[in-house]
């Protein structure tokens, strides 16, 4: 029998993946530190009318656009004169699990179940474990899902226990584990022991089926306003909703809508520390991993990631935990919608950035998710109170990952963080110009293409 | 105490010892062992505590320490704590302004 020894499972890591994936990664790869971005893409076998035809038939997308009336009237009385973007937020939380992703578990469950595949697996802490067991209920196939969930003292999460709870009663299996990066090796070793297909987030089929997401918006926007998104907002953590969201919508022709990333901001926090772990109240679509992933998008559970958010970003913007807090309250009070709160990062970005934009123009959310109990806000921070976070209201400036929450009173107090999008390119460029023939003229058109821009711009990105 | 098979039970399972973990890790995670708890039926009796053999959800057999009998979901809605219930008030009393005033 093989050794399950962290070394002895890791040194297995390629050939665990090649069978859980079905995928060539190394045929995809090129000199110079490049790989076949489009040739990987299209191993999800289906473009996006093939796409929707599957989703459509396991109940998932398609899913209402709906325009935030009262919280575009509060935002544009604090607005300037003649600006204030109608905003807009597609209720993702109508989908089988209550997210979107749904979309993203789609098609690996699909295509798992036409592989022979017997079940699939996961290791996310997020709503993608409930997507997961949800789509391979749909398919009859088994799931199991792992999830990072537990402190030393055995204290979890509300919202990662909620979570768990889902994926069981979906009638998944569910794995969860104490702190720490070696979520991966025991990933590693259940594939390994299952034959189970690796229903990773960062695959094509994963990628690909969000771009149902982008269509839709486009086409919804369309419909309801006569012209297309001027700014799609994506809540964005290791890059999936930013590309499969904006190659969507270049898909139906928006060329000209602005992608706009949003994480919590919680620098600062170490994402493998024991301590940290509970001290923090968004498990993703936060900064600890937007950044780093951001910045090389290959630190992922597959070979290569499929989500390449650099390609498609326009714009990325952090806002604190306290600000989506307050985000979440006024989206309930105000428009009648108990969702997230993780699903409404985006919708606390939204406020000051709508702001910015003419009456005219029309600014969508791409996602709400589902609620309840131990998601809620009430919960989370009840929990963060425990654990020794103190709870206050205040200004955006006084929150400070790990120890103060602080929550503002009303919307003119929202605000965002930018990020230099061009900091995030050059650490990118850095390591890409570490692989050896990174200098030939492929590999730094390559590199250009997976930094968004052109060739040119490379140079003055070096200096 | 005997836990009858057939029992819904959580066992907890030491995957590595410290010295075993990958490298780098912060302090504080490095020196605690990686661990895992599933879910499952008891196949047959076992003492809480012991090892016990569960088949999970997924039809895996798997052996752990029994750690829990007919484990319970206990998360909540929880208190709401002053600081949220500050904002509810201020969105409320800008709503009503609002709708008094379109």
């Amino acid at each position: 029998m093989a050794s399950n020894s962290y070394a002895a499972v890791m040194a297995r890591r390629d050939e665990i993946l090649e069978r859980s994936l079905g995928i060539d990664y190394t045929g995809l790869e090129r000199d110079g530190g490049r790989f076949d971005h489009e040739a990987l893409m299209a191993t999800a076998g289906l473009e996006l009318d093939g796409i929707r035809q599957v989703q459509r038939d396991s109940g998932v997308g398609q899913t209402p656009l709906v325009e935030l009336h009262n919280v575009t009237e509060l935002m544009r009385r604090e607005a300037g004169h003649g600006k204030g973007a109608r905003i807009l937020v597609k209720d993702e939380a109508a989908n089988p699990s209550g997210s979107f992703k749904d979309r993203r578990a789609s098609l690996s469950a699909h295509h798992a179940s036409r592989a022979g595949y017997a079940g699939m697996i996961a290791a996310t802490s997020g709503n993608y474990g409930a997507a997961v067991a949800s789509q391979a209920a749909h398919y009859g196939l088994r799931a199991i899902v792992i999830q990072e969930a537990f402190d030393s003292c055995g204290r979890g999460q509300p919202e990662i226990l909620e979570k768990g709870r889902k994926c069981e009663t979906l009638g998944a299996e569910v794995i969860q584990t104490t702190v720490g990066p070696e979520l991966f090796y025991l990933l590693l070793r259940v594939l390994e022991e299952t034959g189970y297909f690796n229903a990773s987030l960062y695959t094509p089929f994963s990628i690909r089926g969000i771009e149902t997401l982008g269509a839709e918006i486009a086409e919804d926007t369309r419909a309801l306003c006569g012209r297309d998104p001027d700014v799609v907002l994506a809540t964005h953590a290791g890059g999936g909703m930013v590309t499969g969201t904006a190659r969507g919508l270049r898909a139906v022709g928006a060329e000209h809508t602005r992608m706009v990333g949003v994480s919590v901001d919680l620098t600062g926090l170490h994402m493998a520390s024991d301590r940290a772990f509970n001290r923090k109240s968004f498990t993703t679509g936060h900064s600890g991993f937007s950044i780093p992933f951001t910045s090389w998008p290959d630190r992922v559970d597959v070979p290569r990631n499929a989500a390449r958010p650099l390609r498609y970003l326009d714009r990325f913007v952090l806002v604190t935990q306290g600000e989506v807090f307050f985000a979440t309250e006024l989206l309930a009070r105000a428009e009648g919608l108990e969702r997230g709160p993780a699903g409404n990062t985006s919708l606390a970005a939204a406020i000051p950035l709508a702001a910015e934009l003419d009456r005219d123009q029309v600014l969508v959310i791409s996602e709400t998710e589902c609620t309840g109990a131990g998601k809620a806000p009430t919960p989370q921070l009840a929990f963060a109170a425990e654990m020794g976070v103190e709870v206050r209201n205040g200004a955006r400036e006084e929150n400070r990952p790990g120890e103060v929450i602080s929550i503002p009173l009303s919307l003119r107090e929202l605000g965002i963080t930018p990020v230099d999008l061009d900091r995030l390119r050059s650490s990118y460029l850095k390591k890409a110009m570490a692989a050896p023939g990174a200098e030939a003229p492929e590999a730094q058109a390559f590199v250009a293409e997976d930094l968004g821009f052109g060739v040119e711009d490379l140079a003055a990105l070096s200096a | 105490m005997t836990v009858a098979g057939g029992t819904r039970v959580a066992v907890r399972q030491r995957l590595l010892e410290p010295h075993e973990r990958a490298a780098s890790l912060p302090a504080d995670t490095a020196a605690l062992p990686y661990e895992a708890l599933v879910r499952g039926i008891l196949i047959e009796p076992a003492e809480v505590g012991a090892q016990a053999t569960i088949r999970t959800a997924a039809g895996r057999v798997l052996m752990g320490q029994l750690e829990d009998v007919e484990p319970a979901d206990t998360h909540s809605f929880g208190r709401p704590p002053p600081a949220l219930v500050a904002v509810d008030e201020a969105i409320s009393e800008v709503l009503r302004r609002f709708r008094e005033q379109p």
